[in-house]
């Protein structure tokens, strides 16, 4: 085996999602396939790089400010 | 054939003889392939230092007989789950010769390419087979194993594991690598991998997949059609719950006539003609006759009576894999299951432990992970299996003659909350080991297929000789020994095997325990005696109680509810219906039977079984005392 083309496209791919981009929008904007990019994506997250956003959303709190808790969906807000 | 690996065994331990590996991601076919390489020539050992099982056979491969080990589903060698931890460690230790036969699914390849990077890297020779190509060709995916070969740099062919016939591709290139010399190997030992390496292997692999034809624009399949229909939201579920309704039928209406068939059979003629043998012997008679028919007999009768049940079980479980919607059920059911640590495909031995919880603790094997086998194993036991249902239904009927039906439910209730309180338990118990607490369900959909009958067939015949090995033999030493309390005289002066129960080892030992169960309202020796009989089986229970009060069992069960009544109405302090409810709820929370116990000594191990069974007796005496304690307030 060769060494590996830099930037990889594992760490490019990371920081895509890292910005914001859904899956899909990571994968065409690296030019891997969606398919490569979910791999890499489960592979990320067994090494503790990168975390579900469902599985975030059962931390999240009405008034959570955190950026993760932004694509959860709507909570109900707590009675003032 | 030239064959290192198969003439000088270097290595030591269960692998030392395997001359081929297989390897690959779940559910790309491997046991299939190994089913197929190496027919009825297997069995089962446990990976190096671990005790998770796997397969070792052998291959009639150009006249040599090569040894093949199947090792566990893998994504990746990081090691961060037990069965990854088994694979790189036996990709580690096996002999240095030995070759890995990859095994790459066509429909989902780069999570394959990913695995096989990393195979490649231990330094061993590499084989891959090529599998699915079918499947992905109607998806739109022109591959070709001469292709992927040039690109990944190894020997790859391609093959149905299902048609043995094409199989004989393999031979060559397996021979060729069984010559070869060994590299040196490339990655770090057992354990976590870096960021570099995985960068590096993910360039490999885009590489390759660069390198192949580019798929054409993908066509919908009748998978796709019909995965529509199952894994939609509103019509998923209760055809999920149709399937579950009939695993749970498969046990009870179907198996249980033939258990019963079986257990008439081994009690009425066979112990018929054993008697008449021995007394034509000139050894009939007296406690040699009690041992032979009521100790090992009846233990046979009871491991032969669970065969019909297991194959049953195993077969659909089996078609359910085979044809690809196990995986499908285990989508459908992940987010209950997640809420207590599991993931979906746990929900099935769950709902199997409801019908029996023998087959239902075997059938934790489809859970990929050991943690998450060892904590529904460790659960099982707490679904209210038929058996119980003797139990309630005598002191429903006999307590609560006017909502026997709702009691019984409740306790079906109470079954379900132990289920999930007890899995929120043990997520907290049970030792990570390294694997994740919390992880998503990565679940590759195999594509709907007919299920290999025959690997089906060596499927089923390798767990139900493992059921008569193993756990036979706890039961039928267990059963003796039973027997053998019974039979013991302590007081009285009877002889041996013609003592009445309450003077015997068994009756004495019962007396002594009673105490233990007066905060439960249940401080009687003829209970303690039931009880402990339900040790063994819970059927056996009501037939004890039967036995100790000298009621002929075989009645309508006025006598005994009568006799049962009384005694409660005592030990209770006037509340008998307190106690008899105390006494249901410590039916359901104890340790089901012996064969469960001896079915979770071979799947968990004896320390995890050990640990299981106290817990169920704290539980059930706990239980059992606050609803006795609360209901006689009521």
């Amino acid at each position: 085996m060769t060494a590996p083309v830099a930037p990889s496209s594992f760490a490019a791919l990371l920081a895509a999602v890292g910005s914001g981009r859904t899956v899909g929008a990571a994968a065409r904007a690296v030019g891997v396939s969606e398919e490569l990019a979910r791999v890499m994506l489960d592979e990320a997250k067994r090494m503790g790089l990168a975390v579900s956003a469902r599985e975030v959303c059962g931390t999240c709190s009405p008034a959570s400010a955190s950026p993760l808790c932004a694509g959860c969906p709507v909570l109900e807000r707590a009675p003032e | 054939m030239t064959c290192p690996a198969c003439e000088t065994p270097p290595a030591s331990g269960p692998l030392a003889e395997a001359a081929v590996l297989l390897v690959g991601n779940p559910n790309v076919g491997k046991t299939t392939l190994f089913n197929a390489l190496t027919g009825a020539h297997q069995r089962a050992v446990n990976a190096p230092g671990t005790t998770i099982e796997l397969a070792v056979g052998t291959w009639a491969l150009d006249g040599a007989e090569v040894g093949v080990a199947d090792l566990p589903g893998a994504f990746s060698l990081d090691a961060r789950s037990l069965d990854e931890r088994a694979v790189a460690e036996a990709l580690d230790q096996a002999n240095p010769a030995a070759v890995a036969l990859v095994v790459l699914d066509g429909t989902a390849l780069p999570r394959s390419l990913y695995l096989l990077a990393q195979v490649i890297d231990t330094g061993r020779p590499v084989v891959g087979l090529l599998t699915m190509v079918d499947v992905a060709r109607d998806r739109g995916l022109a591959l070709d194993a001469r292709s992927l070969s040039r690109a990944a740099g190894i020997p790859i062919v391609s093959a149905d594991p299902r048609k043995r016939s094409g199989l004989q591709v393999l031979a060559a290139p397996v021979i060729a690598a069984l010559a070869a010399t060994r590299v040196a190997p490339r990655v770090p030992r057992v354990g976590p991998v870096s960021e570099v390496d995985v960068a590096r292997w993910f360039a490999w692999v885009e590489r390759v997949t660069d390198s192949l034809p580019s798929a054409a624009p993908r066509r919908t399949t009748v998978t796709d059609r019909v995965d529509r229909v199952l894994l939609h939201p509103w019509v998923g579920v209760p055809v999920f719950l149709a399937v579950m309704w009939g695993l749970f039928e498969l046990c009870t209406r179907v198996a249980g006539p033939l258990i019963s068939g079986i257990a008439s059979f081994a009690g009425g003629p066979v112990a018929d003609s054993v008697s008449s043998g021995l007394g034509w012997l000139g050894i009939g008679g007296g406690w040699f006759e009690g041992l032979v028919i009521d100790g090992i007999l009846t233990g046979l009768g009871v491991v032969f009576s669970f065969l019909p049940l297991l194959a049953l079980v195993f077969t659909a479980l089996g078609v359910l894999d085979g044809s690809g919607y196990l995986a499908r059920a285990a989508v459908v059911a992940d987010r209950a299951m997640r809420v207590i640590g599991l993931d979906g495909r746990a929900v099935l031995p769950l709902m199997v432990g409801f019908g029996c919880n023998v087959p239902a603790i075997e059938a934790t094997r489809v859970l990929p992970r050991a943690r998450q086998r060892l904590i529904a194993g460790l659960l099982v036991p707490y679904t209210s299996c038929s058996a119980r249902l003797t139990v309630y239904l005598l002191l429903a009927a006999a307590f609560f003659p006017g909502s026997a039906g709702t009691v019984i439910f409740g306790l079906y209730l109470t079954s379900v909350a132990l289920v999930a309180i007890g899995g929120l338990a043990f997520r907290k118990l049970v030792p990570t080991n390294g694997e994740p607490e919390r992880e998503s369900l990565v679940l590759v959909l195999p594509p709907y297929q007919w299920p290999d009958l025959r690997t089906l067939w060596h499927s089923i015949a390798a767990r139900l000789r493992g059921f008569m090995r193993e756990a036979g033999a706890v039961i039928v030493i267990a059963l003796v020994a039973m027997w053998a309390l019974a039979a013991i005289p302590v007081r009285g002066g009877y002889g041996v095997a013609e003592v009445p129960i309450a003077d015997s080892a068994f009756g004495v030992g019962a007396k002594a325990a009673a105490p233990a169960l007066a905060p439960l309202g249940l401080g009687d020796w003829h209970i303690a005696a039931a009880l402990a009989s339900g040790f063994v089986a819970k059927e056996v229970a009501v037939g004890a109680l039967a036995e100790t009060y000298a009621v002929d069992g075989t009645g309508d069960g006025t006598a005994l509810a009568t006799r049962l009544r009384e005694t409660l109405a005592e030990t209770s302090g006037g509340h008998p219906r307190a106690a008899a409810l105390a006494f249901m709820v410590f039916a359901l929370a104890y340790t089901p039977c012996l064969a469960t116990v001896a079915q979770m000594k071979r799947s968990l191990g004896r320390r995890w079984t050990t640990i299981g069974v106290g817990v169920q007796l704290v539980v059930a005496w706990v239980l059992g005392a606050l609803v006795f304690q609360i209901a006689r307030l009521l």
